[in-house]
């Protein structure tokens, strides 16, 4: 009786009747397996009734004339293991990877109230050339500079210190060197209070003794100039005597008439100013419910003054124009001011809408915008040719085309397009000139469009300037990431929700960069033109 | 005409002679007719208070003839009745005492008991009605109309009430005298147990309640009823109820007197489905004891009635394999039997039965097995068009969520982790996946887990290939040829999963498993441990083989994760048989425990493992719950509570409620006393005298030193926090049986939430999720949500898991909405995030076409199975940190697989090939007790099947053509045949 026939259930199959000698070594059935199934007796799993059949002997298996049995098992190969490197997780990395992999930019750490002077230093930080300057600076100058002791020369090394230290780690650095120095260079930093902490500081006046600070003491003639042709150029061609970063980057110039308001325009000859600045101001008032509006009314003002005329004061009209605009602009929303009463610096809440591009092509004058005009059709062109894509991108999967704003064809993604339609940008030839620079060619360090682009926002939260929290949000790439350690990456629409208006974070201080050309769009053609035919509607909307 | 005008006018001139009393005037509204037999009726009465006998027999003729010739209204009362209420005292006390026997008092006696119905609200009055029914002539009971057998009704149950507890008191005087005898003997005992005390207390109490009882019996009437008397009038009332479309009079009253063999002998054809209808909705409000009989008595009408299906419906809830298997070997017709072994299959339910006795017993156990289930669902999936495989991405849809994270680069092994449970969830069942068996990435995917995670990620091959035994298998088998433990264990625990709630008779499961049982790695160990128990689950007899693998390893000792898991997986297989193996060596363990392995988290599945052999065995599991008096604590009150819990589960037993709720109350004020106590003692020699306080004078009062105190408080507190957890799902799990019983959870829970202590507010959600699985109703979603915000992360967590069961395979947007936000609301916390990206997986279970909810067949069964996973991954969520979520133990979460069931209906022929019908589809509506033939959906669409039923859904077929072939709730697979009438 050792010889019986089974019913075979392999996969979705059945072989039926295969024939069992369970007198022989269990190999003898899996071969005759084998042949019927092609599965290798090694791969060969062979279940009868909850057992699996060993390969040396039958015992503990009851095989039934007629039972079924299971085959498990199959000919493919096995699965093997991938040949990348082990995956490295975010559970096992320690901060510094983590936040290398994250791509997050460094954070400062709190020193105790010193949010204000880390919002400054993140914001002044995500502006390139001064952190390469910064950079040369500190290759060049580390031993002189350090030895002099005391003073804004110090400072402005142990920014550069500190900028560098941040490049390097991955982690919160603290800047107890640049603090310790800072309140030794202005002393109305360092005022305390009860229990010995750092009382808050105003981070706009932070800002202003910085950048000063920046100015007297951070030439560019020494260090940079050889690194710089455009620069170099230019100072030999007798251009702007003064060469530090503030003035070149971070200054700009306007000419501003004052007119006798009792005499009129005709009694008195104009007199013409040429002022400086490095903020424009957004002064709030109850009509200002844009950044835009905010500017230009700071064009215009009005002053007491002796007027020779009269022979006593009399209120003068004050029109500027800008004519010079720096490569970064900074905006200072006047949100405090000083209560009487209650002898606080007091908080604006209002909410005033700023955008992520900024065009201050208005506020310049007549010359200034001729000058200007090249450089912004390109841009236009270059916006057309983005909106274009995006509209396609987004018309394809089956919506109507949306009407695209500047920002989101800032943000837009180009060259994804394989398709005929839209015509795609031609690929830039490596071999090109570089795209035009932002500034003038004669004039490094200005903006040759008088259009920005967001980069970097200070925020303020609370109700007076020495009190409540600053934070820093920074453009990274195409996203803007928080630059203090306790947050993270947001959108773009978190930064406009900034604007104020409630208790969260109102912006402060705006750092507008200027908006850059991808290539030179010149030789392009407009692409509406390209595509007449397909419907221009795609680029004009 | 003529002297109509004169009474009429007679009548105005009595008005105007303005006689203020407010009686004349309500007399002088009575239509004439009414005044006329207002007089009449008082002639007769007075006729009747008068001396003269020969004139009683006319008079009272002609008030039963009155009074006869108005009962026919069901509106308002009858005229008569309301004119003669007040010389009811005087017709009952005077007249009837005065007539002498014979026919005219019986007479007397029948209108005394009619007008008896006027005067129930005096309680000497209260059973008049019964009690001259018997004293009168015995006519036929329906001649004084419906209204008059409603009252014999109800004073029939009053009676057949105050005679048991007549006998009751009898029986505790006897005692009484009994003991006092005793007492007597053994002399002055100056000693008193506390016990007995409190007893005497009771009794004294009785004595003094029962004594104007007894005075009551004589004062009415005279008459003293016997239960044979009472018996033979429900003999005669209950009949007439049914036939007057009042069987819920009848049944009430065959319940209350336990006469159910009555009811069986007068329930006809017409209405044998409302009788039984109204029988089966009776049962979760019945006392433990009757149920049984009730339900029992369901099925008999409904097997004398032909009706197979429901019948086999009872006895499944009746839990008796005797009755299921003598039941499917009796069906007579081989098309019905099909559909009963489709109802077993769904019900897991192992039956005997001789498989050479039928033709068709290959496709028979093919249908008992569950064998095509991956089959058709595929069909379904098909026919809804949703093969294509989904990635996580498709569910998170991280796009819309508030805030993102630019991790996209870096891998984190726990969100990875949570994708491979998505994959698998979503793609569950359907056999394709994009992460793991897509061909060129195979292992791609696995490796970017880490360590235990592999193992989980492997696993889900489980999920997605499940019930596919033949085709699945061999897609996971080669897996086991692997060299990594953590891949290799995922393989077993896939295997494991595959064979979930689907029968083979080579039991694969067990062949693969088995040998791991014992596996010294840990990860294989686990794996085979959980794959047993989810495959096997609910198999009862079926899975003999499988615990009697695991048994041994329970009382295994100094391997604590084994025995637990050993013995949660028993308890899964075991689950509701009260299993005596598995029992004994669980308590033995329980008992034998060293100190240290009782606190921790394992312990608790140890004890669910011992809960869930109790499963809805009700008084039966009282062994076991003696059994444990013996271990000790703090299992002791986790164990007792969870074992009382699982007993009672889903039986809507308010009572068991009750008592966990107090339970919960209890503990929460002792805690607070001992707490405030030592908070201002803050010494430690006054703790022993607060510990006094709060209720326990006899323990420590011999000045323990504090340090003891102080491990004494430590250890309670964990008993406390241990069992209270465990009652909170308690509660859920009695109450989820029936619809009131939710609601009322509902609000308790609520309450719960926001008065509870931590540990219980971190049970709660849970809870919730036990009782509204799979059935995401907005009051539930939104309680949750707001608790998921909760600045307890545990309470969050677990309000987080608990709005993924509650949207288990819903795909409900509003949920989809709600977690998304959660998404970005936890982004930072990797625990939580977790936790929500499981709750997405959960909600989108199988593209929407599966449910975890164990009850089926309208609600009406509970597969013990599906309720005993569902229960081990609650258990376990009650330590989040610790247990369910805690990495390494997230495989836990396997024991949800049983639950998994497709909610689809689908229609086949008399042989079993799919066929399409159109059938309607709506919210259903509760007709229990409703007269002629109410609708039973609400809202309904029409479809083609297969279809999707939501969660409280019903279907009927919209076609005249064919007719199902029992009448089983369409749900599941569904065997049709010719409508014979049918005409084109």
């Amino acid at each position: 009786m050792s010889s019986l026939t089974v019913h075979v259930k392999w996969q979705k199959q059945k072989f039926s009747d295969v024939p069992v000698d369970t007198s022989q070594p269990p190999e003898l059935f899996k071969a005759t397996l084998y042949s019927l199934s092609g599965v290798p007796p090694d791969r060969q799993k062979v279940m009868v009734k909850g057992a699996v059949l060993p390969d040396d002997s039958w015992s503990g298996i009851a095989l039934k004339p007629g039972a079924t049995v299971m085959l498990l098992g199959s000919a493919e190969a096995l699965p093997e293991a991938p040949a990348t490197p082990p995956v490295k997780f975010v559970e096992d990395m320690d901060e510094s990877e983590l936040a290398k992999a994250m791509d997050l930019p460094p954070g400062l750490n709190n020193l105790g109230n010193t949010c204000y002077m880390n919002a400054t230093l993140q914001c002044l930080r995500s502006v390139p050339e001064l952190r390469s300057i910064l950079s040369k600076n500190r290759l060049a100058g580390l031993g002189g500079a350090a030895a002099s002791g005391g003073g804004p020369e110090v400072l402005v090394s142990a920014m550069s210190n500190l900028f560098a230290a941040l490049d390097k780690s991955g982690n919160a650095v603290s800047p107890h060197v640049f603090l310790h120095l800072m309140h030794a260079a202005f002393p109305q930093f360092a005022t305390k209070a009860e229990g010995g902490v750092f009382q808050q500081q105003d981070a706009n006046e932070c800002w202003v003794e910085l950048v000063r600070c920046l100015q007297s003491r951070l030439p560019i003639s020494s260090l940079t100039r050889p690194q710089l042709p455009n620069l170099a150029k230019t100072t030999e061609a007798g251009g702007p005597t003064d060469v530090s970063f503030t003035d070149r980057y971070l200054t700009g110039s306007m000419t501003c008439r004052l007119t006798c308001q009792e005499c009129g325009p005709e009694a008195e000859p104009e007199v013409n100013l040429v002022e400086t600045f490095s903020q424009l101001s957004c002064f709030i008032d109850k009509d200002v419910k844009y950044l835009h509006t905010g500017l230009t009314n700071a064009m215009k003002s009005s002053l007491t003054k002796r007027c020779d005329r009269l022979g006593r004061d009399a209120v003068y009209s004050k029109q500027s124009k800008i004519t010079r605009l720096p490569a970064y602009l900074t905006v200072q929303f006047v949100r405090f001011y000083y209560k009487e009463k209650e002898q606080v610096n007091a908080k604006v809440l209002k909410d005033v809408k700023f955008s992520l591009t900024l065009d201050i092509y208005q506020l310049c004058s007549e010359e200034l915008q001729a000058r200007l005009k090249p450089v912004r059709e390109q841009l236009r062109r270059m916006d057309e040719w983005l909106a274009l894509q995006s509209g396609a991108a987004k018309r394809r999967p089956g919506g109507p085309a949306v009407a695209q704003g500047a920002e989101q064809a800032t943000t837009a993604d180009t060259g994804t397009n394989n398709a005929s339609w839209p015509p795609s940008l031609p690929p830039v030839d490596p071999g090109a000139p570089p795209p035009p620079a932002y500034y003038f060619g004669d004039d490094p360090g200005s903006n040759a469009s008088g259009q920005y682009m967001l980069q970097a926002v200070l925020t303020h939260q609370g109700r007076s300037s020495s009190s409540g929290h600053y934070l820093a949000w920074v453009r990274k790439a195409d996203q803007p990431a928080n630059a203090n350690p306790e947050e993270d990456v947001c959108h773009w629409a978190d930064i406009l929700r900034l604007s104020g208006g409630g208790d969260w974070h109102c912006a402060y201080l705006l750092l507008y960069g200027p908006r850059q050309l991808d290539r030179d769009y010149s030789s392009l053609p407009p692409p509406t033109d390209a595509s007449a035919s397909q419907g221009g509607a795609a680029g004009t909307n | 005409m003529s002297e109509k005008v004169e009474k009429t006018e007679k009548q105005e001139n009595a008005k105007a002679n303005g006689k203020a009393n407010e009686k004349e005037a309500k007399e002088a509204e009575l239509s004439e007719e009414d005044a006329q037999l207002k007089d009449e009726l008082n002639m007769l009465v007075e006729r009747l208070q008068e001396s003269d006998s020969n004139l009683y027999k006319p008079a009272l003729e002609s008030l039963r003839n009155l009074i006869r010739s108005s009962t026919t209204s069901m509106i308002s009362a009858p005229k008569p009745l309301k004119f003669l209420r007040p010389h009811y005292e005087s017709l009952r006390n005077e007249v009837y005492v005065k007539i002498p026997d014979g026919p005219t008092k019986r007479l007397c006696a029948d209108i005394v008991s009619v007008l008896a119905m006027t005067a129930v609200d005096k309680p000497e009055f209260r059973t008049d009605s019964l009690r001259y029914r018997f004293l009168g002539s015995g006519e036929d009971i329906g001649a004084w109309g419906h209204e008059y057998v409603r009252h014999l009704t109800g004073q029939c149950v009053l009676e057949w009430e105050a005679m048991a507890e007549a006998e009751q008191q009898q029986m505790l005087r006897q005692r009484r005298l009994e003991r006092r005898q005793q007492r007597q003997q053994s002399g002055a005992d100056s000693k008193k147990d506390k016990d007995d005390n409190d007893e005497d207390n009771d009794e004294s109490g009785d004595e003094d309640g029962e004594e104007p009882m007894e005075e009551d019996g004589p004062a009415a009437g005279g008459v003293r009823i016997t239960r044979d008397q009472l018996l033979s009038l429900c003999e005669l009332i209950i009949p007439y109820h049914m036939s007057h479309n009042a069987e819920s009079e009848a049944i009430d009253l065959c319940v209350e007197t336990g006469q159910l063999a009555m009811l069986e002998k007068h329930t006809g054809q017409a209405n044998y489905q409302r009788v039984c209808l109204y029988l089966t909705s009776c049962v979760p409000y019945l006392p433990d004891e009757d149920w049984t009989a009730v339900l029992d008595t369901a099925r008999r009408i409904y097997l004398k009635f032909g009706d197979q299906g429901n019948a086999m419906r009872c006895a499944l809830k009746l839990n008796s394999p005797e009755l299921v298997s003598k039941q499917f070997a009796e069906t007579p017709d081989p098309t019905v039997r099909k559909q009963l072994a489709c109802l077993l299959g769904r019900q897991q339910f192992a039956v005997d039965w001789d498989e050479d006795a039928y033709d068709d017993a290959e496709l028979l156990s093919e249908l008992m097995a569950n064998a095509r289930l991956n089959e058709h669902f595929h069909a379904l999936g098909r026919e809804l068009d949703i093969m294509e495989p989904k990635l996580p991405e498709d569910i998170y849809k991280s796009h819309l969520e508030p805030t993102r994270m630019s991790t996209g680069t870096v891998d984190s092994a726990r969100q990875n982790l949570a994708s491979s449970y998505v994959n698998g969830l979503v793609n569950c069942g359907f056999g394709r996946d994009k992460l793991l068996m897509e061909d060129d990435n195979k292992m791609k995917w696995i490796y970017r887990n880490k360590d235990a995670g592999m193992m989980s990620s492997v696993a889900t091959l489980g999920w997605l290939l499940l019930w596919d035994v033949d085709g699945g298998l061999v897609q996971i088998d080669k897996y086991l040829y692997l060299q990594d433990d953590n891949i290799k264990a995922g393989a077993l625990l896939a295997c494991g999963v595959v064979n979930s709630g689907v029968r083979n008779e080579c039991e694969p499961a067990l062949a693969l498993l088995a040998d791991y049982v014992e596996n010294k790695t840990s990860c294989l160990n686990k794996a085979a441990l959980i794959g047993l128990g989810v495959a096997y689950a609910g198999r009862g007899s079926g899975g003999e083989s499988a615990i009697a693998k695991l048994q041994p390893l329970i009382t295994e000792q100094g391997k604590p994760e084994q025995a637990a898991l050993a013995a949660l997986s028993c308890g899964v297989i075991a689950a509701g048989t009260l299993h005596s193996d598995v029992t004994s060596s669980i308590l033995q363990s329980l008992l034998e425990a060293p100190p240290g392995d009782r606190v921790k988290p394992l312990a608790r599945l140890h004890a669910l493992g011992l809960a869930l052999c109790c499963l809805g065995r009700q008084e039966a599991a009282e062994p076991v719950l003696a059994g444990l008096a013996a271990v000790e604590e703090p299992v002791r009150s986790l164990a007792r509570v969870l074992c009382e819990a699982c007993a009672y589960a889903c039986t809507g037993n308010v009572l068991k409620v009750q008592s966990m709720l107090h339970l919960l109350s209890e503990k929460a004020q002792e805690e607070i006393g001992a707490g405030d106590a030592g908070s201002s003692s803050g010494g430690g020699g006054s703790r022993s005298t607060s510990t006094a306080s709060s209720g326990r004078p006899l323990e420590n009062n011999s000045g323990s030193p504090s340090a003891a105190a102080a491990d004494k408080k430590s250890s309670e507190e964990a008993t406390t926090a241990y069992a209270q957890g465990a009652a909170v799902l308690g509660v859920a799990l009695v109450a989820m049986g029936e619809d009131v019983g939710k609601d009322m959870a509902f609000r308790i829970f609520g309450n719960l939430l926001r008065f509870g202590e931590a540990n219980i507010k971190r049970a709660v959600p849970l809870a919730l999720g036990l009782v509204y699985t799979s059935n995401p109703e907005l009051k539930v979603l939104d309680l949750l949500s707001k608790f998921s915000h909760d600045s307890d992360l545990e309470v969050a967590l677990s309000s987080i898991l608990a709005m993924g069961l509650c949207g288990a395979g819903t795909n409900n947007a509003r949920l989809a909405a709600m977690l998304r936000q959660l998404a970005g609301y936890h982004a930072k916390d990797p625990l939580a995030l977790f936790a929500v990206r499981l709750a997405q997986g959960l909600t989108h279970l199988g593209k929407g076409t599966l449910t975890l909810t164990p009850s089926h067949s309208d609600k009406f069964l509970n597969n013990p199975g599906a309720l005993a996973g569902l229960l081990a991954v609650l258990v376990a969520g009650l330590d989040m940190r610790r247990l369910l979520l805690a990495s390494g133990w997230d495989c836990l979460l396997f024991y949800l697989t049983p639950a998994i069931q497709p909610r689809l209906l689908m229609t086949f022929d008399a042989e079993l090939q799919p066929m399409q019908v159109p059938v309607r589809v709506g919210q259903a509506v509760d007709t229990v007790g409703q007269a002629g033939r109410p609708k039973t959906i609400t809202g309904f669409q029409t479809h083609t099947t297969p279809v999707l039923l939501a969660y409280g859904e019903r279907a009927e077929l919209a076609t005249e053509e064919y007719e199902p072939v029992s009448s089983l709730p369409l749900e599941g697979f569904v065997i049709l045949r010719k409508n014979p009438n049918y005409q084109a």
